[in-house]
């Protein structure tokens, strides 16, 4: 049979919020509808606080509290990132839940002279990562989980000493449905080595497949399902160049000759990528770091190197240019871009190609979308947003009736300096409380002395102030 | 200039309007218009607190009753000019409103089609659709057809006002100009912008597109109306104005009047009646002084015209006797000699004499008021006969204003902040309300709210501005209007929650105003149980008893003996910790005596400071002295303190010279100082005409205090006397048949203060024995049995948690005369595995199955099911587990909430885990003051709001209950105990107040994980 | 009848210079009395492909409207209703619209209530002139563009050549917006307005269009578009006009 190891995480998410800092504070992590402490630190421990406890009895129990809710996403990330980091050591790990990894030991015992100095290494690799956790050996993946939530926490592969540990166990261990160990609990079956004793036959005859299956599992009897972890992709290349470069008009060759080896890298896969990353070292300074996107997903080499060139061409070196790398980390989908709402293709590029070069010549700031948003505020009636991702869901909730607003606002309000004509209003608008920015306004619609059309407002204090142009 | 506002609403349009109908009205007069209409959309739920305030603060300003109602793309404000189209404003409403589910509303085009009375003040929508609406409307309605122009100086404004001319001239339609008012004040609009927001159930920065641009929506001063609109608008609108002359007082209320016989006035068959009762009620003869106040009492009846009144109630409790539900009335009118004979109550006058001369009161211009309480397990009942009797057109429920309290503002005003959930509930969860050195925004910001913030601030003025809004609607627990024509016709009926309920759109405090009377059906838990002990009494021991019988046989001492050691487990009113305590005190040793002590223990005397002077007094300890003749006619039954509510407000008659309409004014706002501080107001009116009366400030001072003290809580006389009949009545049961008393209230759980287990328990002391839950001895409902020549309480299947009442009936129908031998045997009676499964739980198989471990394995076991093994005995594999004392106790406790077994304090102590500590029953040999040590399993924590801030905890071991008193401040610095705590271990001293001992805690020891750890081994290996 | 209209016409089109002759025309082609010599001859007559300017009256007038594609030159002081002049334009397209250099933040609420998808725009705000040529060249020739709004100062022939180029390749337009222009030789456009205000919109002047005949002044009526921005009547403009002082009594507060 197979031996496991499995590691068990029980405050993933507290340990990578803090570990770099001292902590003095007491601090929970709560979940849940009721807001029940499932992490806690020592501190909050000294000061009373158990797991399980409601965010209300916590907070009365101890009155400096940090509080943070539980997050999910962070945990996972968190968990992948261990998984990765100790793939460098063992190949079988599987993710096991949302704070559990169960890492194949047989297979590696070849690798190391025996289990402990297996165990070293990846105890010296946790350690690094600075991480609460609890372990166990075990002969079925399930009985390793099991005995390492317990905090078992000894490195023993005898198997009698495992199981009789394991027969240790309350009932309420097992990652059963409460009605189930309920259930189990009710007709006086309490610990694991009582629901052991029992025949398979007579469980079968008095509980449901579930929990059949679920004992065969951890008696290594029927199969457990596990699915490796396989570190993500990554393009990742590096050009050292036989001569230092001071000119950045000649690095387009080595470029090339990068951007080459990713274009057979996208094509073998079928992908596209989005952005690209550049690392250009100088000699004794900083590495710059240049971020190219495309909006609409490229894997040709010279469609990357036209955008490369134009960002080159704003780009100052500050010393020679030693070596340059080339990494991409996020790939996509062809068909994602086929939904493109501009990919109608009327002359030599798409709306997203054109951004692209656009963006790369002149700087992101210089090239972007508006989008018009529901604020009473004239100054805040338009934003910015990143080319073609304005879309009509965002102007859905703007109020359908037509209004006359100037074609152009000035992007500050200037005092007014000129003689104007009043020739509509006043429209009023006093609001914009809740963020600080209020306003008491009464806008007008005005013409000056050369005819042109200009919105005016007067604030409370009676003062006029010139906001836009009806050009 | 003259101008009345016609398009105005309140904060009855919920989440749309920002200030209450009171607010508008003061502001509409400060401003000088002339009439103010109070149009809430589809509602007219706020106009009697604006018509109210007119009235009471004579305001010279006239209410016009309209609403706003829409109808697809139609906004029209309909708007009463006479009773007529009040009427029918009704009638539309309700018709709109029962078409559609609570909280919303459906009109249909004929709906407006069939207004003949109601002016129509169209809001043109500003578009295209116009054009349809104003030719149907100059088509159905011309000549009280108006257009409405707004001037709302958005963007739209110019064009809008140039529309709505267009369409004037096109349809030949008067202009008027209408404010489309929301707030009283521009100030409102950040209110006004959040609860736009909570109605969308976002932050107000994510529906800006539905916010108001600017805050015109505000009332506005007459100069600027001037400038806004033109002289002939305002002018239509000012005349409009002077052609409504509808009046809310003219609402008279019509009596049903199928209940008095063709031939009679309605007077003349409530004498026929009286008399009817005179001969029941007494037997004897009527006392000659008892015959005159019944005189008195039919002649003023027949003055303020009220005759009808009586008899509905009377025809309600006859209904209610016939089919032999208890009732008991209660209520100022409710202890008359009239309600006696009348059989809506059963206090005896002889016991009570002193009642009669505060029957309804002339001057105080009061409505009479009856209460009756009927059984809580059958007050449906009553219920569907007064639907089934009226008609649902006729008969509606009362409505209840559901306002903003702390918690739902705080919830709803930080959601529309953007506030996290989380933090909310923080908040919300450590706020101590009750905390008087901290106010809650003070609490809030120890809680982490930074009050300097522009967020902070806000939310602070935010919850504080809403607390108090109208949220919605909600159904009076019992309180009917009945008519006799269509209800509609009088006030507006919408559809509760509750399917088949409809509410009307004024609560009782509107009624009240309008002199509308209500019949008030309420449900007691305490009758429930007092007719089913009478029951039982009478099936076992032959004994016919009734409430009457009781107070007829005058007041019994053992019965108060009882009463004055504080045994009243179970009793009404008088068995809460609060009441207890105050028992041997007071000594109660007569009718009178209950009556003042079920009012002194509440939090209105207590917070005046009136309980310890009335017990000195009592005790001779203190003298007792009147400022005055008036006062001591007041407060001589009393002994000078003021106990009753309706002392307070005498005593500002005959001590301050409040009118009678005044002191009315002065009850109420007592009832709701807590939500508006109205009461302040009268504080200088009090002060000063107690001065004028040449009585000195200190004492006027203290009167209004404990008028402050009254607060919410005030408990009026009437009320006491009838819940008194049933506080002896109950006393009475527990003393002479303890077996079946306990058993009629397990069978009306849940009520009272008291669980089961702490109810048996209690019985337990008293000597009667209780007998398990048994598959062959049970039924549904608790019984009485003889066992070993004692009464005897056998646990009936009820108690089992989800037990369903028809398997309960199956088991006894089916079972067999020896008794069921075997699951199987039960199985082929038809019982499903789920109350197979509970009666294991609860051990009622005990008698063949062993313990619960066995008795459920064998239920488990899928083959019994199979067809083959039916009737044939299974071969059981042996099961080995067998529960520990530990876990039958816990099992106990799970399945029915009662153990019969040892006490958790027994079996910790038997396995020596639990450090010395004094035993409940041994604290009677402990001195005054002395220090002990107490452990027990908490039972119970009352947290009543009286001054101190005390909490009581029961605490309970083997021997016994006790009551463990901690002081807010001991609560505080130990929290963590004080929370959570299922065991608890207390030091502190003993106070002995005669035979009651309490233990004032000093310390708080949190005991609980030795429960859970006693069958849980640690499942840690270190 | 006809006959004699002809022959107005043809006296008028003679002396089209004078102006009050020119109202007179503008009266007569209002009634569809006018046959126009343009109208039915074959479009090889015409030196470029057009698209309605949404104004019909403007669109006579340019015989049809803008140049589908090419360069316009739009002279004018800002802030009269030059870019009001184009919306209708802009609205009716369905590729990408560049705006290049504007004098001020363009405001997309604006653009929204008069029915403009502003998710088609792209606002590019470039670090000199000679990046804004380049961002405008880029954008023609991308053929993702069916207009660019270039707000920019003198040009060179050779520059407005490459536009012109670029145009061609993309099949976009490119407005040239120019105020307080000094020079005065002739740029190689398509077409050329000069705008000024007026009570009813603009006058416009067509000071070049390609092959076709220099034409006199005309008024823009645009008091259906944007009632609020054109005097409409003299009756009504003496009650509108409000000056500040007067406002300032009217204080609503």
């Amino acid at each position: 049979m197979a031996l496991w190891l499995y590691l068990h995480f029980p405050q993933l998410q507290l340990d990578s919020l803090y570990h770099d800092r001292s902590l003095q504070q007491p601090t929970i992590i709560v979940a849940g509808r009721g807001h029940s402490v499932v992490q806690l630190n020592f501190e909050a421990h000294q000061a009373g606080i158990r797991l399980d406890m409601g965010l209300g009895a916590a907070a009365a129990t101890c009155s400096s509290l940090c509080v943070h809710e539980y997050d999910k996403a962070q945990t996972a990330q968190r968990l992948v990132e261990l998984a990765q980091w100790l793939y460098l050591s063992t190949a079988e790990i599987h993710l096991s839940g949302a704070c559990g990894l169960l890492l194949k030991v047989s297979g590696m015992l070849t690798m190391y002279r025996d289990i402990t100095e297996y165990w070293q290494t990846i105890q010296a690799r946790l350690h690094v990562q600075n991480v609460c956790y609890h372990f166990s050996l075990g002969y079925s993946p399930l009985a390793a989980q099991l005995l390492a939530e317990a905090q078992f926490d000894m490195l023993c592969a005898d198997r009698e000493r495992l199981e009789y540990h394991l027969g240790r166990l309350p009932i309420s261990a097992l990652a059963l449905p409460n009605k189930q160990l309920q259930g189990l609990v009710r007709v006086g079956i309490k610990s694991l080595q009582a629901l052991l004793a029992i025949p398979m036959l007579e469980l079968g005859k008095r509980f449901d497949t579930e929990l059949v299956h679920y004992v065969g599992r951890l008696r290594g009897k029927l199969h457990h399902p596990v699915t490796f972890y396989q570190p993500p992709e990554v393009f990742e290349r590096q050009l050292t160049l036989l001569y230092e470069l001071e000119n950045l008009d000649w690095v387009a060759k080595p470029l090339l000759k990068l951007l080459i080896q990713l274009e057979q890298f996208l094509k073998l896969r079928n992908k596209l990528t989005k952005s690209i990353q550049f690392t250009l070292v100088q000699r004794d300074c900083e590495a710059l770091h240049l971020d190219i996107g495309s909006a609409e997903g490229e894997y040709r080499a010279d469609k990357w190197q036209g955008l490369c060139l134009l960002v080159l061409e704003r780009t100052q070196l500050a010393a020679p240019l030693q070596s340059i790398a080339l990494s991409v980390t996020e790939f996509c989908e062809p068909d994602e871009i086929g939904s493109d709402l501009f990919s109608e293709r009327c002359g030599t590029m798409t709306a997203a190609g054109l951004v692209a070069v656009l963006q790369a010549k002149l700087g992101t700031q210089a090239v972007q979308g508006i989008e018009p948003r529901p604020d009473a505020r004239p100054e805040l009636a338009t934003s910015q947003c990143p080319p073609l991702t304005s879309r009509a869901s965002s102007t859905a909730s703007l109020r359908p009736t037509p209004m006359l607003r100037p074609n152009l606002l000035l992007p500050q309000i200037l005092p007014l300096q000129q003689p104007v004509t009043l020739v509509h209003g006043p429209e009023r608008i006093c609001t914009g409380w809740w963020d600080g920015h209020e306003i008491e306004r009464d806008y007008f619609i005005a013409q000056d002395g050369s005819k042109r059309w200009l919105w005016v407002f007067r604030d409370r204090l009676q003062h006029w102030y010139l906001h836009g142009v009806f050009s | 200039m003259q101008y009345a506002e016609l398009f105005c609403q309140s904060n009855f349009s919920f989440l749309h309007g920002a200030s209450r109908p009171e607010e508008l009205v003061r502001q509409a007069h400060f401003l000088g218009y002339s009439a103010l209409a109070i149009t809430d959309e589809c509602s007219l739920a706020g106009v009697v607190r604006a018509h109210s305030l007119i009235k009471s603060e004579q305001l010279g300003i006239k209410l016009i009753i309209g609403s706003l109602l829409r109808f697809e793309d139609l906004e029209v404000v309909l708007i009463c000019p006479d009773h007529a189209a009040y009427s029918e404003l009704c009638r539309v409403i309700s018709n709109a409103r029962r078409r559609s589910s609570k909280g919303s509303y459906t009109l249909e085009k004929w709906d407006l089609m069939s207004l003949r009375h109601c002016f129509i003040i169209w809001l043109p929508a500003g578009n295209k659709i116009d054009g349809d609406w104003g030719k149907w409307l100059s088509r159905y309605h011309y000549a009280r057809t108006w257009i409405g122009i707004q001037r709302r100086l958005d963007n739209q404004d110019k064009r809008y006002v140039a529309h709505c001319e267009v369409h004037a001239k096109l349809w030949n339609l008067p202009i008027c100009a209408v404010g489309g008012v929301l707030m009283h004040s521009p100030t409102r609009l950040r209110l006004q912008h959040t609860l736009t927001a909570i109605s969308h159930n976002q932050a107000v920065d994510q529906i800006k597109s539905h916010l108001l641009a600017n805050s015109e929506r505000a009332m506005r001063p007459k100069v600027k109306l001037e400038k806004l609109f033109q002289p002939s608008w305002l002018d239509e609108s000012q005349r409009i104005a002077k052609r409504c002359a509808f009046d809310l007082d003219e609402l008279r209320y019509q009596y049903p009047s199928e209940l008095v016989p063709a031939e009679q006035t309605a007077m003349q068959y409530l004498r026929v009646l009286v008399e009817q009762g005179k001969r029941l009620r007494f037997p004897d003869g009527v006392p000659k002084e008892i015959e005159n106040t019944i005189e008195k009492e039919l002649s003023l009846i027949e003055e303020l015209d009220y005759p009808y009144f009586f008899l509905t109630i009377y025809d309600i409790v006859m209904f209610a006797k016939s089919r032999g539900i208890l009732y008991q009335g209660r209520g100022s009118a409710a202890n008359s000699v009239v309600c006696y004979c009348l059989e809506i109550t059963a206090v005896d006058p002889r016991q009570v004499a002193v009642l009669f001369e505060r029957f309804i009161s002339k001057e105080r211009n009061e409505p009479p008021d009856i209460d009756v309480d009927f059984e809580h397990q059958r007050r449906e009942e009553v219920i569907q006969y007064i639907y089934q009797k009226y008609g649902r057109k006729r008969a509606a429920l009362a409505a209840t204003v559901i306002t903003y309290r702390f918690k739902s503002a705080v919830r709803d005003i930080g959601k529309a902040l953007g506030i996290a959930q989380s933090q909310l509930e923080y908040f919300i969860k450590n706020v101590n309300r009750r905390d008087r050195s901290l106010n809650w925004q003070a609490q809030i910001v120890e809680l982490g709210l930074e009050p300097d913030s522009m967020k902070g601030q806000q939310f602070i003025e935010l919850v504080n501005e809403v607390m108090g809004f109208p949220r919605h609607l909600s159904q009076h627990v019992g309180g009917f209007v009945i008519s006799a024509g269509p209800l509609h016709d009088l006030v507006p009926v919408e559809n509760a929650a509750m399917a088949e309920r409809t509410v009307i759109q004024w609560d009782k405090d509107d009624l009240e105003s309008l002199k509308l009377l209500k019949v008030d059906v309420l449900a007691l838990g305490m009758l429930t149980a007092i007719r089913k002990a009478f029951d039982m009494v009478m099936r076992h021991t032959g004994r016919a008893l009734s409430l009457a019988d009781l107070t007829r046989m005058q007041d019994d001492p053992d019965v108060y003996r009882m009463i004055q050691k504080a045994d009243t487990v179970g009793v009404f009113q008088i068995e809460s910790r609060a009441q207890m305590s105050m028992l041997p005190r007071l000594k109660p040793a007569c009718y009178y005596d209950l009556v003042i002590q079920i009012a002194i223990v509440r939090p209105g005397p207590i917070q005046g400071d009136m309980v310890h002077p009335f017990l000195k007094r009592r005790n001779g300890e203190e003298e007792i002295a009147y400022p005055s003749d008036d006062v001591k006619a007041v407060l001589e039954r009393t002994l000078g303190v003021p106990i009753f509510q309706e002392q307070v407000i005498k005593l500002a008659m005959v001590a301050a010279g409040f009118s009678g309409g005044e002191a009315d004014q002065l009850r109420r706002a007592m009832a709701s100082w807590k939500k508006s501080g109205e009461l302040m107001q009268f504080r200088d009116k009090l002060l000063k005409g107690m001065a004028e009366r040449g009585y000195d400030s200190a004492f006027a001072k203290r009167i209004f205090e404990q008028i402050c003290g009254f607060g919410e809580y005030g408990f009026p006389e009437s009320h006491s006397a009838s819940f008194a009949v049933l506080a002896y009545a109950s006393s009475w049961l527990k003393y002479y048949y303890p077996a079946m008393f306990v058993t009629a209230l397990l069978n009306s759980l849940p009520m009272g203060f008291y669980s089961a287990s702490q109810l048996l328990q209690d019985v337990q002391q008293h000597q009667v024995m209780v007998l398990p839950v048994c598959v062959n001895h049970s039924e549904y409902d608790h019984l009485v049995c003889r066992y070993q020549n004692e009464w005897a309480i056998r646990l009936g299947f009820r108690l089992i948690k989800g037990f369903n009442q028809k398997m309960a009936a199956r088991i006894v129908s089916q079972r067999p005369e020896q008794g069921y031998q075997r699951v199987q045997c039960l199985r082929e009676a038809g019982i499903d595995k789920g109350t197979l499964e509970r009666l294991a739980s609860a051990n009622a198989l005990q008698s063949f199955s062993g313990d619960r471990y066995s008795a459920r394995w064998q239920i488990m076991n899928s083959e019994a099911n199979l067809p083959l093994f039916n009737g044939k005995q299974l071969a059981q594999v042996q099961h080995t587990q067998t529960p520990d004392v530990f876990a039958d106790l816990i099992e106990d406790y799970t399945a029915t909430g009662v153990t019969l077994k040892k006490h958790p304090i027994t079996l910790l102590d038997e396995a020596d885990l639990l450090e010395p500590f004094t035993r409940m029953n041994e604290l009677a040999g402990k001195t005054h003051k002395s220090l002990v040590t107490v452990v027990g399993v908490v039972t119970g924590r009352q947290a009543p709001g009286t001054a101190a801030g005390v909490t009581f905890f029961t605490l309970e071991d083997d021997t016994g209950n006790i009551n463990v008193v901690v002081w807010a401040g001991t609560a505080k610095a130990q929290k963590q105990a004080y929370l959570g705590a299922k065991l608890l271990r207390v030091k502190g001293i003993v106070e002995k107040e005669g035979e009651v001992i309490h233990v004032i805690a000093g310390r708080l020891i949190d005991e609980s994980a030795l429960l859970q750890g006693f069958n849980n081994k640690s499942r840690h290996f270190h | 009848m006809l006959a004699l209209l002809i022959l107005i016409y043809n006296t008028v089109y003679v002396y089209s210079k004078v102006c009050v002759m020119a109202n007179l025309i503008d009266f007569l082609q209002h009634q569809n009395l006018v046959w126009q010599g343009t109208e039915n001859a074959p479009v090889s007559r015409q030196a470029y492909e057009t698209v309605s300017t949404g104004f019909d009256d403007l669109d006579k007038q340019l015989r049809g409207g803008l140049p589908k594609q090419g360069v316009v030159d739009i002279q004018s002081q800002a802030g009269i209703g030059e870019l009001r002049l184009l919306l209708p334009y802009l609205r009716g397209q369905t590729r990408m619209c560049a705006v290049i250099h504007p004098p001020a933040q363009l405001n997309a609420h604006a653009l929204f209530h008069q029915g403009v998808d502003t998710g088609r725009f792209l606002v590019i705000t470039p670090n000199s002139p000679q990046e804004a040529l380049w961002a405008a060249e880029q954008c023609l020739k991308s053929g993702a563009c069916d207009s660019v709004l270039l707000w920019h100062g003198d040009l060179e022939i050779h520059q407005v050549k490459r536009l012109q180029l670029a145009a061609q390749t993309g099949q976009g337009l490119i407005c040239l917006l120019r105020s307080d222009i000094k020079q005065s030789a002739s740029l190689p456009v398509c077409l050329s307005l000069k705008l000024m205000p007026h009570d009813l919109g603009l006058t416009v002047q067509i000071t070049k269009r390609r092959g076709g005949w220099a034409k006199p002044d005309f008024i823009l009526d645009m008091s259906s578009n944007w009632p609020e921005l054109t005097s409409q009547s003299k009756a009504s403009k003496s009650a509108q006009v409000v000056t500040i002082a007067q406002a300032l009594q009217q204080a609503n507060r």
